[in-house]
């Protein structure tokens, strides 16, 4: 069915006007998943107790005393100097764990939205991993046996070559006849070649085409680092903090927000929550002191003493590409591991893709953009609709509008 | 059957010679010389043997493939603790101050992780909307100078920061004691926390009643002609503020205001707001100069005049409108020049307090007259105003001249430099350079071991600006604040600081100018640390201007004042000298900046070279090349005055006075080797310096000593000598055509008058072409001709485009720095800028026009080939258009269609994309390009020997000027204006992260930003509302070259000059 004789300008009016409104009004409420992700889940979990209580059934628990709720969250120390019976029982029991809770610069409303987020939590279902997604084969080590087994056949088909030879000289011997001294192998090769010509063409083509295939394939993967995964200053691992206590990607990487890069976090940002744990479940106390001593963190004070750490980049891209996490994370809504793969199953930072031009088109060629997400939109599809019908077809042909059709295979995007 | 001929090898054969046979046994018929070779005794010691060779052989060549693939380990360090506001990959804007002792402007310093690596003028907040000139937008470079002074030093060896504090307190206080006299020489310190320093150590060295210390201010290139007759005429010693955007009327005599004179960069801008045809009224701008110069190139009407001349002009002004209005006139006769100043005294008295009258000369006589002939008009209180001073050039001529006598006389025993280079800028240097053998003590606060610092005792070197708190007030009633953008690269120390702890304060500086800001704002303004803060962020803060009043002028001021230019005007010789300042390196300050020397000239269009202009008849007559180029160098001629001698090759000027000459101030630094910076020396054609007597020898003749003492410091010379030496020099420029040959496709103009009554057709036709249609000849318009089909950018998404307004460009050359700066372009030095291989993404091209039109041809019955030869020469007097050229993003463009590996594209978005990676070196780009902008990479200019004295980008500082955001070309890839495409991406990442559209003014290019005038602007022509669409689609918009089909994204504004009949038309 063909949308585009639906389509005439006063419904197209009425459409934005109506998405002006929902965008609106979507933006006028806070997003409670957004700010718990941001805000609280490095000490705190919807549904479990982290480092911080479960967050879950908390109006629940405060009911009647909410305005105490909001003191604490937005400033503890305060709350705590107010003498609040049910805030010096939460302190007694958590401080011990987490030390005393940071201060949130939330308003009341964002907080609401947080805890009706805590409410409504439920856990998600376990991945199931999808079909028809680009899945990575681990080269196997068949090589090995190939080689083992080749070795077998030669030493095989040299002791008949001599068992043959016995054989021969015995009949001939039995027959009375001159001992016959052994062809040599290189001439019995020959010999052979040269009686099956056309067989040998077929095997020495076969073996050029399967040369040139395989350089083919090893010059391709020049300057892909797949899998690259060095060692690092740290043994850190991601699968204890972002996979057993699930701290946002984005907590420690905040780069993504706002800049191209990531970052690799500053080690202030360790400390947000080293400052109270010192001792990891892998490494007990090795790894975090590293930390310290980079720091120069005695336990309780800074010295001054600082080392900064050599981490070893694992994402290298080449100088005339432009990759901006800001635009992918942030704009284009892509989830991390789209790219990075499931980090909470490694220890510290690995290639999880090839990064080649290739792979980037593969998902610009594809990847759809919910062209209603923002206003900026808006209005390149309203030009669309005014001057660019032929256009606006191509892109309701298939239904959608990919990263491609709005110029994402275009040079200049990533090269200047 | 088998053959049984036989085949000889030769006669010798046949015959069967005992020769040949003897030969035929071997193998080789020269003699092989076995037994030396074997008998060498090397070979037996040999340990390598030939299986051994092989094996490293087969060895390396494996190793070195593998090598090629494996990966190179790269370290990521992060912080320890993350500045809250340093984000990696993102850049971070502060707002300064510059002042170098010439130019001010408000700025803002981009800094990514931490380094400053491009700066803009700060247009919201700063002083004068914050113009830049080109030396400012350049001036981050001289940050990362690797010639920089690293430490303290005393006579060459290191010493500590303590032990130059007690050595030279020491010093003072022994001079104190010994009665002998401890100088402070500054250029003029705009900063008045500063001066309350220097005045603390002042008071501390003189404490009640002696006065063995004091402050001498001087300016590499004076004023102090105008603050002195400001001085007689009003009583108040100093420079006022001029408003040019006020003056209807601007007459300059030899002021090029808007590149050199005073504040140039405020003035700049203010006359952009004048110049704009469309505005409520257009000035007009009258010049008179004897070098064509950027400001006289800009003028509506400009003559060429004599520099003795100058004073007769400013009193035939003076006079006829004396007797217009009835008022006294100064006994001059001015007969001779009388005809050339009708005009500009007819606008004038128009326009009485509503103009402008200004003189570019250091003789207190003409500003004496200019002073009267402005109180005359009424401008005093309005367009000029001597109530709200500018607090820059105070120096004082006399108090130098005085400094150097004491000096001689051995009466100084400290002399203490700071922010000037006197052995190299004061015209009695050589003079100054004895006396600084008779100081015991002598300190200098510099950046670099120079001509100055080479001769002191203590180098005591300062912050570069971007290292230094500083607090400046331009004029009165306005400061500003400089704030560092990064820690000091070096074991380098504030003067203040040095200034302060001598005189015994402790206090850091950026506490003192706290302390000062806190003690002088009035409290009723609120809290100091809001206040303070409001002006960090703004870079400015605004005391409250005084109400500009008239002024009474001093009738005595004038006593002397006609004999004064009588004497002048009867003294000319032969030859006439004027020394002026060029756009890139203006008083020599920045002259090792490499931006800067490849830096076209506005109106020569010369690079890295100092030169001595003259008029084109004046070259011909002394033969003397008049045309330059690759092949044809320029004559070398000498110039002598007061027995002082000039080298210089000689480059013939249209517009210039005949009987005169021209050179530059600010060449021939570092003449006796010192390390000032690369680029200040001459390379050759290997790029390497080029040494004589083993010292480099430095770009240009020091042309200071040419000016002349006395009163005032005088940049004019009434009689000189040149001489042709018989030698040639090759001379590098971007520009060898001088005219437009008529041709309207490239470059329209029009005069105010018509563009108001008339027609778009009259001033700016549609161009049309001839086509056949039924078998008729048929006039249509370019854009129905077309090979391609219509691009689909029209109206969808977005559509970047620019339009340059010619009339309101000036030529200044700030955004070919600026995008220099922005887009890593490459500097590659004279050799390769005279093989017409110069980098410039953007240039400004500079067209004469000519005396020689079509209309005169047909009069005069003239034939084609007559009168194409006679278009190319210019007019004596020519009219000049400033057009900048970059990469016009057509829509149909030319070098598209030929690339054979698709590497330049259209991008859906209307820019011509340009992929260096897929690139492979056609150049068939290039050749199709109708515009000529597409740059070639010859060399890798960023490892390749040949550029190792002039790009910056191989030099291990230098590079980190570099924007991490644009790529660094490599050899063999065609580059381009690229419409700075990382700043779109940025601007349009912005405005989805807001989920908003892009706002129009969002996202400029570079060049846009620099520009004092707003003469660029840039936008998304898509967005019917957005300034870039109202000026495209306006009546003076036109696309170069229209007819050749590439539909440009660029539109130009057709240039209207101000001209005939009456203002205000």
């Amino acid at each position: 069915m063909n949308t585009i004789r639906l389509i005439n300008k006063p419904f197209f009016f009425l459409f934005t006007i109506t998405l002006f409104f929902t965008v609106n009004a979507s933006f006028a409420q806070p997003d409670g998943a957004k700010l718990f992700k941001a805000n609280c889940a490095a000490c705190h979990k919807p549904d479990k107790d982290l480092v911080g209580p479960a967050l879950k059934g908390a109006l629940e628990r405060w009911e009647g005393n909410e305005e105490m709720l909001m003191l604490w969250v937005k400033n503890p120390q305060k709350a705590l100097e107010t003498g609040d019976q049910q805030v010096k029982k939460l302190y007694d029991e958590w401080s011990p764990k987490g030390g005393m809770m940071t201060p949130q610069s939330l308003n009341d409303e964002e907080i609401m939205a947080v805890f009706a987020y805590a409410d409504a939590y439920a856990p998600p279902a376990p991945k199931v991993e999808q079909g028809g997604k680009i899945t990575y084969v681990k080269q196997d080590d068949s090589w090995l046996w190939l080689a083992v087994l080749s070795v077998l056949l030669i030493t095989a088909i040299l002791v008949l070559r001599s068992v043959v030879n016995v054989l021969q000289n015995a009949i001939r011997i039995e027959k009375g006849e001159d001992l016959e001294s052994a062809i040599p192998v290189g001439d019995s090769i020959g010999n052979w070649l040269s009686n099956n010509k056309v067989l040998t063409f077929f095997i020495t083509l076969f073996i050029v085409i399967a040369l040139f295939i395989k350089v083919w394939d090893e010059a391709l993967a020049i300057g892909v680092y797949e899998g690259y995964k060095p060692v690092q200053p740290i043994e850190y691992s991601h699968e204890v903090h972002a996979g057993k206590l699930e701290i946002e990607c984005v907590y420690c990487h905040s780069g993504a927000l706002q800049s191209r890069t990531a970052m690799i976090p500053s080690a202030n940002v360790c400390m947000n929550c080293h400052n109270a744990v010192s001792e990891g479940p892998l490494t007990g106390t090795e790894e975090i002191q590293k930390i310290y001593d980079a720091l120069g963190w005695d336990g309780s004070a800074y010295t001054g003493e600082t080392t900064p750490i050599e981490w070893v980049k694992v994402h290298n891209l080449p100088d005339h590409v432009y990759f901006s996490h800001q635009q992918h994370y942030v704009v284009g809504d892509v989830d991390c591991t789209e790219c990075h793969g499931d980090m909470t199953k490694e220890t510290v930072g690995k290639q999880n893709a090839k990064l080649t031009m290739a792979w980037c088109l593969e998902c610009h060629n594809t990847m759809e953009i919910d062209i209603n997400s923002s206003a900026y939109y808006d209005e390149v599809h309203n030009r669309l609709l005014e001057h660019g019908e032929e256009e606006l077809k191509g892109y309701l042909e298939d239904g959608k509008i990919t990263v491609r059709e709005l110029g994402g295979f275009e040079c200049s995007k990533c090269h200047y | 059957m088998g053959t049984t001929k036989k085949y000889w090898a030769g006669v010798e054969d046949l015959h069967q010679t005992p020769e040949f046979l003897e030969r035929q046994s071997k193998e080789f018929n020269e003699e092989i010389p076995t037994e030396d070779f074997l008998s060498d005794d090397r070979l037996g010691s040999s340990t390598t043997g030939r299986r051994d060779f092989l094996k490293y052989l087969g060895f390396s060549v494996a190793a070195a493939s593998l090598a090629a693939c494996e990966t190179p380990v790269i370290k990521a360090i992060p912080y320890l603790h993350k500045p809250e506001d340093v984000n990696p990959g993102m850049a971070t804007w502060y707002a300064s101050s510059y002042y170098d002792g010439q130019d001010f402007a408000s700025v803002l310093v981009k800094t990514r992780e931490g380094r400053p690596i491009h700066i803009k003028g700060n247009s919201k907040y700063g002083l004068f909307k914050g113009g830049v000139n080109a030396r400012i937008n350049a001036s981050v470079l001289s940050l990362y100078d690797s010639e920089r002074l690293t430490h303290p030093s005393k006579g060459g060896e290191e010493i500590s920061w303590d032990q130059a504090d007690s050595d030279i307190m020491t010093a003072i206080a022994s001079a104190k004691a010994n009665g002998k006299k401890v100088r402070l020489l500054s250029n003029t310190v705009a900063s008045p926390t500063t001066m309350l320093a220097i005045d603390g150590l002042m008071k501390s060295i003189n404490g009640e009643d002696r006065d063995t210390a004091s402050h001498i201010s001087y300016d590499a290139v004076s004023y102090y002609g105008i603050s002195a007759a400001n001085e007689k005429s009003f009583g108040k010693n100093t420079i006022p503020s001029y408003y040019f955007n006020k003056a209807k009327s601007i007459v300059s005599i030899a002021a090029d205001f808007l590149g050199n004179w005073l504040m140039s960069t405020g003035y700049a801008v203010q006359y952009g707001e004048v110049r704009n045809p469309n505005g409520e009224w257009m000035a007009r701008h009258h010049q008179f100069e004897t070098v064509m110069s950027m400001t006289g190139s800009n003028a509506d009407y400009r003559s060429a005049i004599k520099p003795s001349d100058e004073g007769l002009i400013a009193v035939a002004i003076h006079n006829k409108i004396a007797s217009a209005i009835g008022a006294e006139k100064i006994n001059v006769d001015t007969s001779s020049v009388d005809e050339l100043v009708e005009g500009a005294v007819s606008d004038l008295l128009n326009n009485k307090g509503e103009s402008l009258v200004i003189s570019g000369s250091n003789d207190e006589s003409i500003q004496l007259v200019v002073n009267k002939t402005n109180v005359l008009l009424g401008n005093y209180g309005k367009t000029i105003d001597l109530d709200n001073p500018i607090n820059l050039f105070k120096g004082n001529d006399k108090e130098v001249e005085t400094l150097v006598s004491e000096m001689n006389a051995g009466d100084v025993d400290v002399l203490i430099v700071y922010g000037a280079n006197p052995s190299y800028s004061l015209p009695n240097a050589t003079d100054f350079n004895t006396g600084l053998e008779k100081v015991k003590t002598s300190v200098y606060f510099g950046l670099y071991a120079d001509e100055t610092g080479s001769r002191t005792l203590y180098n005591l070197p300062d912050n570069h600006y971007l290292e230094a708190w500083n607090d400046l007030s331009p004029m009165s009633g306005e400061y500003a604040l400089a704030q560092p953008a990064i820690s000091p690269l070096y074991n380098t120390r504030q003067a203040q600081e040095s200034i302060l702890k001598w005189g015994g304060n402790d206090l850091s500086f950026y506490d003192y100018i706290r302390e000062t800001w806190d003690y002088y704002i009035p409290e009723e303004e609120g809290l100091f640390t809001d206040i303070w803060n409001k002006a960090l962020l703004r870079g400015v803060y605004h005391s409250g201007a005084q109400a500009a009043t008239e002024m009474v002028f001093n009738p005595e001021a004038l006593n002397g004042v006609a004999a004064s230019i009588k004497n002048v005007s009867s003294s000319a010789g032969n030859w006439q000298v004027v020394l002026y300042q060029k756009t890139g390196i203006g008083n020599g300050q920045s002259a090792n900046n490499p931006w800067l020397q490849e830096l076209p000239d506005p109106v020569t269009k010369v690079t890295w070279d100092n030169y001595l202009t003259v008029s084109l008849a004046d070259a011909n007559e002394m033969g003397a090349s008049v045309y330059l180029g690759e092949q044809d160098p320029a004559s070398l001629a000498t110039l002598s005055v007061n027995g002082i001698e000039l080298t210089l090759p000689v480059v013939a000027v249209p517009g210039q006075k005949s009987g005169t000459v021209g050179v530059a101030l600010g060449y021939g630094r570092g003449g006796n080797g010192e390390k000032i910076g690369k680029a200040a020396y001459q390379t050759g054609e290997d790029g390497q310096h080029v040494i004589v007597d083993g010292n480099p020898l430095p770009v240009g003749a020091n042309a200071y000593p040419i000016v002349g003492l006395g009163n005032t410091f005088s940049y004019r010379q009434y009689s000189a000598e040149l001489s042709l030496t018989g030698n040639h020099y090759p001379i590098a420029l971007t520009q060898t055509h001088h005219t437009i040959m008529d041709r309207d496709s490239v470059m329209r103009e029009t005069t105010l008058n018509i563009y108001k009554t008339s027609d778009r057709d009259v001033f700016n036709p549609m161009h049309t072409l001839a086509v056949h249609e039924n078998g008729k000849m048929v006039q249509k318009p370019v854009k129905e001709v077309d090979l391609w089909a219509e691009h689909p950018v029209e109206g969808v998404g977005h559509r970047w485009g620019m339009s340059i307004d010619l009339s309101t460009c000036i030529g200044c050359s700030s955004c070919v720095t600026a995008c220099h700066s922005e887009n890593n372009v490459p500097v590659v030095g004279k050799d390769e800028v005279r093989r017409a291989r110069d980098m410039h993404w953007l240039r400004i091209d500079r067209y004469f026009s000519s005396e020689m039109t079509k209309d005169i041809a047909e009069e005069d019955g003239l034939g084609k080939v007559e009168m194409y030869r006679l278009m190319e020469v210019p007019s004596n007097n020519p009219q000049t258009v400033h057009m900048p050229m970059m990469c016009q993003h057509c829509n149909h463009a030319g070098c598209e269609t030929v690339c054979p590996v698709a590497a330049t594209t259209h991008s859906s978005e209307g820019l011509n994309q340009m992929t260096y990676n897929r690139c492979i070196g056609t150049r068939y780009c290039a050749n199709n390009c109708p515009y000529k902008v597409r740059r070639f990479n010859w060399f890798n200019y960023n490892a390749y020997d040949k550029f190792s004295e002039v790009n910056p980008a191989q030099d291990s500082v230098a590079r980190m000027v570099l924007n991490p955001d644009v790529v660094v070309r490599s050899r063999g890839v065609m580059e381009k204006c690229s419409m700075c495409v990382q700043r779109i991406q940025e601007g349009k990442l912005d405005a989805k992260k807001a989920g908003e559209p892009v706002q129009d003014g969002a996202i400029q290019t570079a060049c846009a930003d620099a520009c004092p005038t707003h003469a660029i602007s840039f936008g998304d022509l898509n967005d019917v509302n957005s300034l870039v669409r109202k000026e495209a689609e306006s009546d003076l918009a036109y696309l170069a070259l229209e007819e050749v089909g590439t539909q440009p994204n660029v539109y130009y504004q057709t240039k209207v000059r101000n001209k005939n009949i009456d203002n205000n038309a």
